[in-house]
């Protein structure tokens, strides 16, 4: 079992399945906030970058198809400097882990009309996502091909209100105050954003020559396509009050057919996602917990998969107990790190396999020429 | 042996988490059974400047026959602010208000009138667990009797209210408006809102099938009449105070205006002479309508571009002769005449509305935000700062095509 690949279909699975829910859920309101209406162009920036990204970061799976990022980091740029450069990636993992834990329980949390304490629902999702990790990567991306089915439906009936709500005046007028707020306000949102970084940790369990590069291209350029859509037809929707909508783009199900033949029908959709926010922990706590295993070189993972999700379930609940703790954190400097990391590291990350590949290319052949 | 030792270690964590969860008072859950679901809210004026908080409460019953049903409540409660009063509410009730299910905000026309309203709808507006898609409505009369008045189409009188809202949207005879639009349209250039108005309209209750001895064949009717529910005139408010009534033509007006007619049934009165010149009357049936606002700007005016476009059929004519072999010509001649009728009808419907948006210097129709969106801040920084003097600046162009469709005239008879 363990030594089955995995394929590019699954690869494309995950990217549907944990990317776009990320982007649609408190981060639509918060664009809202900083710019109001023109909200849905930080989104189209985010999906550009992103999708470009996807390419760079398959471009280093190419470099280095049998390693993890903290391998790459190792082979890049030697033992000391490589490891350090990989811990940066450790804390991505880590503080995006919280961060979307944190989110999803939100999210969980508001779905019930906030009739039970919060740590009714945290508990059991720490307990399963505690499961999640034992069983493994496999088993993760296997229950996001089963979950894609459902979540597909629920992007369809996101689609349809939206579509069927849509007044395109709501998005007049566009950049009225210019580009400059649109490109400030931008980095803020780097702690939701280039999430495709997690493809390397999975490369190396890929089967990298059947066709992974078209799977991770269509699932990111597909995933990025829904999320700026929908954020398109949330602003279209909601207009000038986008920025008061907690829910963002999930409220939309609320006005698929209101009150003949859907009433209560966003509870369905609600449900949905919350399988989708089980496997996003599930991906982002697996990436902490092997990339943490790797840069310490422990071969024993089974503690660090029963203490992770604790320990960051707990720590995101203590530091964010209101919901403008975690706006402040999430839109503070550490916005500002993730994108640092997961596009500068990124960068320097494949510049770096790219002279080491030529370094070591030259020395083969400076090798062949001495013998 | 290290294997074995880790799988306890996992049961030892899921036993200790679920006894945890079992033991520990705050993970009890709480059963649907002990919230109290409300289907409708009523807003008012209490006593000493307080706000009257009305809200029917759905109560899940058994019929006779063991099936589930359901009949309603109403109960108040009075303080300064709406979370004050559900407070009340809840000392009467004695379980959290569960507002998911809410399908109706009634405001009453003093307390809309007095105070600005968006304060106590924000309440709703942001909590999570009220849905948005709830209509708010305003009324006469206190919200609680309109609460604890009858529907013809629910038991519970907030989902009735919700059907009537509809039902009559295809007809285009009032307003849905959702307190999501409600919102929108408070915060936005404009400021106004226009929403559906509900009053209460009392009827003879049905005696019941023939009895003995009954000489009017069993439709007697009780002495005392039932209150039911109907929708009345809508009201415009204007930064979530009330401004005043729209007359029918009005409601037509604003319509074709805010880009939201979709079909019409009018009676044009006396606009047309018959075929033995008498007075006419019109009945249309207008349907596919569609009307589109642009804004433009020419030769240093800003003009109201409104174009319309719909089909018509003629659904009675009173005072015409029914003439079978009616020629051709002049069955057209007669449907362009109708033509032109309704195309002046919805014209002066739409001048009406204007006139009224500047008489109550009121932007209801977000021409405001129409140009806004036009021109920017070209617009933002010359357009005056008062609605009337605004529509007077601008130019009003209307277009208006009715293509009158199928046999209608068919229908044509002959009365007196």
């Amino acid at each position: 079992m363990n030594d089955v690949k995995l394929k590019g279909k699954e690869l494309f699975f995950l990217l549907m399945v944990a990317i776009p829910p990320l982007l649609m859920f408190f981060v639509p309101n918060y664009a809202a906030i900083y710019v109001g209406i023109d909200a849905w162009i930080i989104f189209a920036l985010i999906s550009v970058i992103d999708v470009l990204f996807a390419f760079v970061i398959l471009r280093i799976g190419t470099l280095a198809p049998d390693k993890t990022v903290i391998g790459m980091c190792r082979y890049a740029f030697g033992e000391v400097i490589g490891s350090i450069f990989a811990l940066s990636f450790v804390l991505l993992f880590g503080y995006k882990a919280m961060m979307y834990f944190r989110q999803g329980v939100e999210y969980v949390y508001l779905s019930t009309y906030t009739l039970e304490p919060i740590y009714y629902f945290a508990v059991p999702m720490i307990a399963i996502n505690i499961y999640a990790q034992i069983k493994g990567a496999k088993t993760i991306l296997r229950l996001s091909n089963i979950v894609f089915i459902l979540i597909a439906a629920a992007y369809f009936f996101l689609l349809l209100s939206g579509i069927r709500n849509l007044d395109i005046r709501r998005l007049m007028p566009v950049m009225v105050d210019g580009p400059v707020p649109i490109l400030e306000a931008l980095p803020h949102f780097f702690t939701w954003s280039g999430n495709v970084v997690i493809l390397l940790m999975f490369f190396n369990k890929a089967d990298m020559k059947t066709g992974v590069s078209k799977y991770v291209m269509i699932g990111a350029g597909i995933s990025y396509a829904i999320i700026l859509v929908l954020n398109i037809l949330y602003i279209g929707m909601f207009g000038i009050i986008s920025g008061f909508i907690t829910g963002s783009v999930i409220e939309l199900a609320q006005y698929i057919n209101t009150h003949v033949f859907f009433n209560s029908f966003d509870s369905v959709i609600k449900l949905i996602w919350i399988l989708g926010v089980f496997i996003r922990d599930f991906v982002f706590t697996y990436c902490t917990i092997d990339s943490l295993a790797e840069l310490i070189k422990t071969k024993n993972k089974k503690m660090l998969r029963i203490l992770m999700p604790v320990a960051l379930g707990i720590v995101s609940l203590l530091l964010f107990k209101k919901e403008e703790d975690y706006f402040i954190t999430a839109m503070g400097p550490t916005s500002y790190l993730s994108g640092l990391v997961e596009y500068g590291a990124v960068l320097l990350l494949w510049i770096g396999l790219i002279v080491k590949k030529k370094s070591k290319n030259t020395q083969e052949c400076n090798n062949e020429a001495t013998t | 042996m290290k294997k074995r030792r880790n799988g306890y270690l996992i049961y030892a964590v899921a036993i200790s988490l679920i006894l945890m969860a079992l033991f520990y008072e705050s993970f009890q859950p709480r059963s649907i059974e002990t919230v109290t679901i409300v289907s409708g809210v009523g807003l008012e004026k209490g006593q000493d400047g307080k706000v009257k908080m009305s809200v029917q409460v759905i109560k899940p019953e058994k019929n006779e026959s063991g099936s589930s049903t359901s009949s309603c409540i109403t109960i108040t409660g009075e303080a300064d602010s709406i979370s004050a009063a559900s407070e009340k509410i809840i000392l009467k009730t004695g379980s959290v208000l569960f507002w998911a299910h809410c399908a109706v905000i009634i405001l009453q026309e003093d307390f809309a009138a007095e105070e600005d309203v968006m304060p106590y709808l924000d309440m709703f507006f942001r909590s999570m667990s009220f849905r948005n898609t709830s209509s708010v409505l305003l009324s006469k009369e206190s919200p609680e009797d309109i609460l604890n008045s009858a529907t013809v189409f629910e038991m519970v009188t907030s989902f009735g209210i919700q059907k009537m809202l509809d039902d009559q949207d295809y007809d285009s005879n009032s307003v849905y408006t959702s307190l999501k639009f409600f919102t929108e349209k408070y915060y936005m250039p404009c400021h106004s809102v226009v929403v559906s108005g509900i009053s209460i309209m009392e009827v003879g209750e049905y005696g019941g099938g023939s009895k003995e001895g009954d000489s009017t064949g069993g439709d007697s009717k009780n002495e005392s009449g039932v209150k039911t529910l109907q929708l009345s005139p809508c009201a415009v408010l204007e930064r979530g105070k009330f401004k005043g009534y729209l007359t029918d033509e009005e409601l037509n007006g604003y319509k074709w205006l805010s880009q939201t007619m979709k079909a019409k049934l009018v009676t044009i009165d006396a606009k047309l002479k018959s075929e033995n010149n008498q007075d006419n009357t019109l009945g249309v049936s207008i349907f596919g309508a569609k009307s589109k606002v642009k804004a433009a700007y020419e030769d240093g005016k800003y003009i109201l571009r409104v174009n319309v476009k719909a089909k018509a059929e003629i659904i009675s004519l009173e005072n015409e002769i029914q003439v079978n072999d009616i020629s051709k010509e002049k069955l057209e001649k007669r449907s362009s005449e109708f033509e032109e009728i309704i195309e002046n009808n919805i014209k002066e419907e739409i001048i009406a509305t204007w006139n009224k948006m500047i008489e109550t210097d009121c932007d209801y129709c977000s021409i405001r935000d129409t140009f806004y969106s036009k021109f920017r801040k070209a617009w933002k920084n010359s357009a005056p700062e008062t609605c009337s003097e605004m529509l007077k600046q601008i130019e009003l162009d209307c277009n208006i095509d009715v293509s009158i469709i199928s046999g209608g005239l068919n229908k044509r008879y002959f009365v007196g």
